[in-house]
């Protein structure tokens, strides 16, 4: 069967529809027997939760993952790799990194397109990258280095911003289609993101996405975000909001089948609830991609839009 | 034309003002700086970069640093929470002004923020300002310690067939390795009630009788979990000596130095040797030529 779409490389498989892997959800997904358990496709798992403190070792949270990985696929998202930091690249951090993907053996490895420390400080948090051609060149070469350590491509994030350089040479989008193509990695499409960057920045979500090349689309993020004031905070403690399912419908007739996940991080519901999200995010996408049901697509499509 | 900044620049930049505990307006307004913990920490690098920032309608420059600044302290706030949990609550309304005090300090070096408390009990040792309550880095300790056991390495059980076959003239010269989670803590309050207790109220009324009292205190991990236990002053100091490499019968002259020790004391600390070989405590045995 054709699926409506546009086609896509084999860079990256289509692992389905996916939830973040937490804490509060441990016991629900290991005690559920994997053929009556979850109707999720993958897990997500934030790779420094795995690792443990200096000196110390990955313990329960690790054992966990193994388990879980023993029925499902898992993706490895980093938050500290700092990719476009002006440090050294911290070598003793890959090192944890690819002794967590060799033992878990994850379908992708992805972190976010950003710095988080400058210094030898660590600022736990994913800072905007001025868009110029230097940033490009220094986050190609640390992007080649990675992968060369690590022996597999990987995938980065579009970050959340509040801030914007007045020294940009480019769109953010173009920024990302470069870096991928010269560093030959693939990109993790938060449409959370793009939409809270568009809303704070005053651009269009849909050219964002127009820019992305599809066949590096590896992954995509939904999550929520809160209103403060006049601008958008990225602050996944919410279900995703409707624009942002509208603009992951957009995303799926932009790049095709694409793994998509739903990330919640605070404000953690019962896991139920998540999975509904996903639900939610696998008709979506079933309806997208049917080229004999697009009508019906439309009409349900326009329903789910107006659900609550 | 004014030269772009590098990204180092910007990125030191932005440093600055995200970790500033002034605040983005109280840091841009240039105040004195008198008497901080770390004033380096105050001071504006070069070039000024504001003017770097994007302006719009919707939200000033200053807004829009200030959602990394105030991200930035709640986030790591948000852990020394949840991992010093009871400090946190001794403390009280203070709290967050002390881990001020102390990322400014000691700020993340760490690529894994769960690492960022890692200095905080010593960090309360010998900070001023929270003399009112002594044994406020007590409670950090053991907090911390249960932290360690808790990502500390799994060990092997011991074969006790072995041990069983071994001869009894090679046993004073044994020595022990104890299982990589324990931690063995002394304090001189006892601050392990403290940390068991789940009601507000009830903490507040144990808080205000506590009293000068020795106690001695294992954490071991068990099913993956840091288990804290009491445990008797001998008790502490055999497993004090296990852990500095003495063999069994150096920990028995010793003890014999500090109380009287007859056979039915020996016989005691046979006893514990046996039960904490049996709980996985002692994690190894190692014999003279072996």
């Amino acid at each position: 069967m054709n699926a409506r779409g546009p086609k896509r490389s084999q860079l990256f498989s289509d692992l389905g529809i996916g939830l973040g892997l937490r804490a509060p959800h441990f016991s629900q997904i290991l005690e559920t027997p994997h053929t009556d358990g979850p109707k999720i496709d993958w897990f997500e798992a934030t790779s420094e939760n795995y690792m443990g403190i200096d000196g110390g070792t990955g313990a329960r949270p690790l054992k966990v993952l193994q388990k879980v990985r023993e029925n499902y696929p898992i993706v490895l998202h980093g938050v500290s790799l700092s990719i476009g930091s002006s440090d050294p690249l911290d070598f003793k951090y890959l090192a944890k990194l690819k002794d967590l993907a060799d033992s878990i053996q994850p379908e992708f490895v992805s972190d976010h397109l950003c710095w988080t420390g400058v210094s030898g400080e660590n600022l736990h948090d994913l800072l905007p990258l001025p868009y110029t051609e230097e940033v490009i060149r220094h986050l190609v070469s640390r992007i080649h280095k990675v992968q060369d350590f690590l022996g597999r491509r990987m995938v980065f994030e579009n970050v959340s911003s509040y801030l914007t350089f007045e020294h940009s040479e480019m769109q953010e989008w173009e920024f990302i289609a470069e870096v991928c193509k010269r560093a030959d990695c693939g990109v993790l499409l938060d449409v959370n993101n793009v939409y809270v960057s568009a809303t704070n920045h005053g651009f269009s979500p849909l050219q964002f996405l127009r820019g992305i090349p599809k066949e590096r689309v590896a992954q995509i993020h939904l999550a929520g975000h809160s209103k403060q004031g006049t601008y958008l905070i990225d602050t996944h403690d919410q279900p995703v909001a409707e624009p942002v399912w509208n603009l992951y419908r957009e995303a799926i007739r932009c790049y095709g089948s694409v793994a998509s996940m739903i990330e919640r991080d605070a404000n953690i519901p019962d896991f139920s609830e998540l999975q509904n999200e996903a639900l939610k995010a696998k008709e979506i996408r079933r309806l997208e991609l049917a080229p004999e049901l697009s009508e019906e697509a439309k009409i349900k499509n326009a329903e789910l839009s107006l659900a609550p | 034309m004014q030269n772009s900044p590098s990204l180092l620049e910007v990125q030191n930049w932005l440093r600055w003002i995200i970790t500033d505990p002034r605040g983005v307006e109280c840091a841009l307004s240039r105040d004195e700086v008198v008497e901080k913990l770390d004033p380096k920490r105050y001071v504006e690098p070069h070039p000024k970069l504001l003017s770097s920032f994007i302006e719009t309608p919707n939200a000033s420059r200053n807004e829009r640093l200030s959602v990394y600044a105030e991200a930035y302290f709640s986030r790591l706030l948000e852990v020394l929470e949840n991992d010093f949990a009871t400090t946190r609550r001794a403390l009280g309304d203070e709290f967050p002004r002390v881990c001020g005090a102390y990322l400014e300090l000691h700020p993340s070096r760490s690529p894994n923020i769960e690492n960022i408390g890692a200095r905080f009990p010593t960090f309360l040792r010998t900070y001023s300002g929270t003399s009112e309550v002594p044994y406020i880095h007590d409670i950090a300790d053991l907090e911390w310690g249960k932290i360690e056991a808790f990502y500390a390495p799994d060990s092997e059980k011991i074969n006790l067939d072995s041990l069983r076959e071994t001869p009894e003239s090679a046993w004073p010269e044994a020595t022990f390795e104890t299982d990589p989670s324990v931690r063995l803590m002394s304090f001189d309050y006892p601050i392990d009630l403290l940390c068991e207790i789940e009601d507000d109220g009830k903490f507040e009324s144990a808080r205000k009788a506590l009293k000068k009292e020795r106690i001695f205190v294992l954490i071991q991990k068990q099913n993956d979990w840091p288990v804290v236990k009491r445990v008797e002053e001998n008790q502490y100091l055999v497993l004090s000596s296990i852990r500095e490499g003495r063999n069994l019968s150096d920990i028995l002259s010793r003890l014999s130095g500090l109380s009287e020790v007859n056979e039915s004391t020996s016989s005691e600390v046979m006893a514990w040797f046996s039960q904490w070989i049996q709980s996985g405590l002692i994690s190894a045995v190692r014999f003279l030529g072996h």
